[in-house]
């Protein structure tokens, strides 16, 4: 069973930390080294900005192979596209899903396994 | 005052040290200055210290300002302005929120970073940073995490379209930041990269760090970082050049 | 700055360290003292320590759930599971140290609350918001049979 770590913040940036600290946790955890760390985290808050309501939630799991972050209710619709491609840069794979309500979930992976 | 004025400041005060000259310019760019500093009004900080500490980044970039490069003050500028205002409300978020202790300690974990990089040759884990630092790995999440401050960190601001001054196309730096917003190319450029010349322009173009907020995170000295970015540059835009390879 | 954070973790000890980071994270937001983030770090892992020892039987683990809210200069830690009905809660006022809400697990055992070595009294000051708090507490699954004040 994947065992999965949430957090729930104010969507605000002064919040970030809180998921970014969390974040950091995981990864020393899971033994990642620190750039790709730095690499969830800036690809997590990033995606946290497009919130949907007062607050957003952070779903982490990881298996054998990869590092799985969930991140919603975002507001759907018209996404950044250059954000989008830097999102890519950083992060494995990232897709969207629906929510409830009309709202977006991202999904971003991050392979295990060292800084690429 | 036309772009051969500015030049002809800059020569006077770069190869002949009228220091007059400097003032002229400085005098002659604080619109910028002011606009940017504007743009981070309303933060807590009073926009006149944005300002004052504007300036001194202004006065920066002329002090470094290459000549042989053909490449406009203003433009040049920039980055170093802002540099200077976002390294201001770092500052001032460490003085309020964080202790010296953390500040310090984040430090030797900068260095730290670097030396095992090296060593490694990958990225330390956290309990690698730790153990050499001497510290557990909380602590060590705790230093690493206050030396991005708790400042908003975006994706957005080096790409912020309304920034004034920004003249497309001119500098490595400006090139880089077109080559970055490339999508799938972009991974194929960062491939082309060691890991410590990845999160040197990770921390350049994505995070909008100045070249000496690099070097002191990073533990070199800023002439480094400023070498270390250029041949980051030329390495992905010779990876870029090459036939699009399906990603 | 106000707000509120939620963490949800499985009740094992090993992520014991992502409460106290998420403390940490939620006392620099909050703008509080390195003393007061201290103290909220300390109550967060006596709160889920407790509740990774207590709350479900050792074969079938479930999971814990932090709640930290900034408001104002009150910092408080709420820790609830899903499974035996463990309320427990810290109230932390900025300057003052922790005073700690004894909570019971429904049924017969009890658990008493201590946090660290910040005894607190704070019965004359405090007593309007830990009756609230107890109050909370009574609602929903959690039963609190009774309320100690930690002296």
């Amino acid at each position: 069973m994947t065992e999965v770590v949430s957090i729930t913040v104010p969507a605000m940036p002064a919040w970030n930390g809180v998921v970014e600290l969390v974040l950091a946790g995981l990864g020393a955890r899971l033994d990642l080294p620190y750039d790709r760390i730095d690499e969830l985290q800036l690809a997590t808050t990033a995606v946290l900005t497009d919130a949907h309501g007062p607050d957003v939630r952070v779903d982490a799991s990881a298996s054998p192979d990869s590092v799985d972050i969930r991140v919603g209710p975002l507001a759907s619709g018209a996404r950044d596209p250059g954000r989008r491609r830097v999102l890519d840069a950083l992060a494995d794979a990232v897709e969207l899903e629906p929510g409830d309500d009309g709202t977006t979930w991202a999904v971003l992976t991050f392979a295990r396994g060292g800084a690429r | 005052m036309g772009s051969n004025d500015q030049r002809a400041l800059l020569v006077a005060y770069l190869n002949d040290g009228d220091v007059r000259a400097r003032d002229r310019l400085v005098e002659e760019l604080m619109p910028l200055v002011r606009s940017l500093a504007n743009r981070y009004a309303g933060r807590g900080e009073p926009t006149e210290d944005l300002v004052q500490v504007g300036a001194i980044g202004l006065v920066k970039a002329i002090d470094r300002f290459d000549l042989e490069k053909g490449v406009e003050l203003s433009t040049y500028a920039v980055p170093t302005i802002v540099g200077e205002i976002r390294r201001h409300f770092r500052d001032r978020t460490w003085a309020v929120h964080v202790p010296r202790r953390l500040k310090e300690l984040s430090m030797r974990l900068a260095r730290s970073r670097d030396d095992l990089s090296a060593e490694l040759g990958r990225s330390p884990t956290v309990a690698e940073l730790a153990a050499a630092v001497g510290v557990d790995e909380e602590e060590a999440i705790d230093a690493l995490e206050a030396s991005k401050a708790y400042a908003p960190r975006s994706l957005d601001q080096p790409y912020d379209e309304d920034e004034p001054g920004r003249v497309p196309g001119l500098s490595d730096e400006e090139r880089g930041y077109a080559a970055l917003e490339r999508g799938s190319v972009v991974r194929q450029g960062l491939d082309a990269l060691d890991e410590r010349e990845r999160r040197i322009v990770v921390l350049r173009f994505l995070r909008g760090m100045s070249q000496s907020e690099i070097a002191e995170e990073v533990g070199i000295s800023q002439m480094h970082v400023s070498r270390l970015l250029r041949k980051s540059l030329e390495a992905m835009r010779g990876r870029l050049e090459e036939p699009e390879v399906p990603v | 700055m106000n707000g509120r954070v939620v963490l949800e973790v499985p009740a094992k000890p090993e992520f014991l360290l992502l409460a106290r980071l998420a403390a940490t994270g939620v006392g620099r937001s909050a703008g509080a003292s390195e003393e007061t983030i201290a103290d909220l770090k300390l109550a967060v892992t006596e709160a889920v320590a407790n509740a990774v020892r207590h709350a479900y039987p050792p074969d079938s683990p479930g999971r814990v759930s932090v709640e930290l809210s900034a408001d104002g200069g009150r910092l408080e830690i709420a820790v609830s599971d899903e499974g035996r009905g463990l309320g427990d809660a810290v109230l932390l006022l900025e300057g003052r140290g922790p005073c700690g809400v004894g909570a019971l697990l429904s049924g017969s055992d009890r658990v008493n609350h201590r946090l660290g070595s910040h005894l607190v009294d704070l019965a004359a000051t405090a007593a309007g918001d830990l009756l609230g708090l107890a109050e909370r507490l009574q609602s929903g699954n959690r039963r609190l049979q009774d309320v100690d004040l930690v002296r």
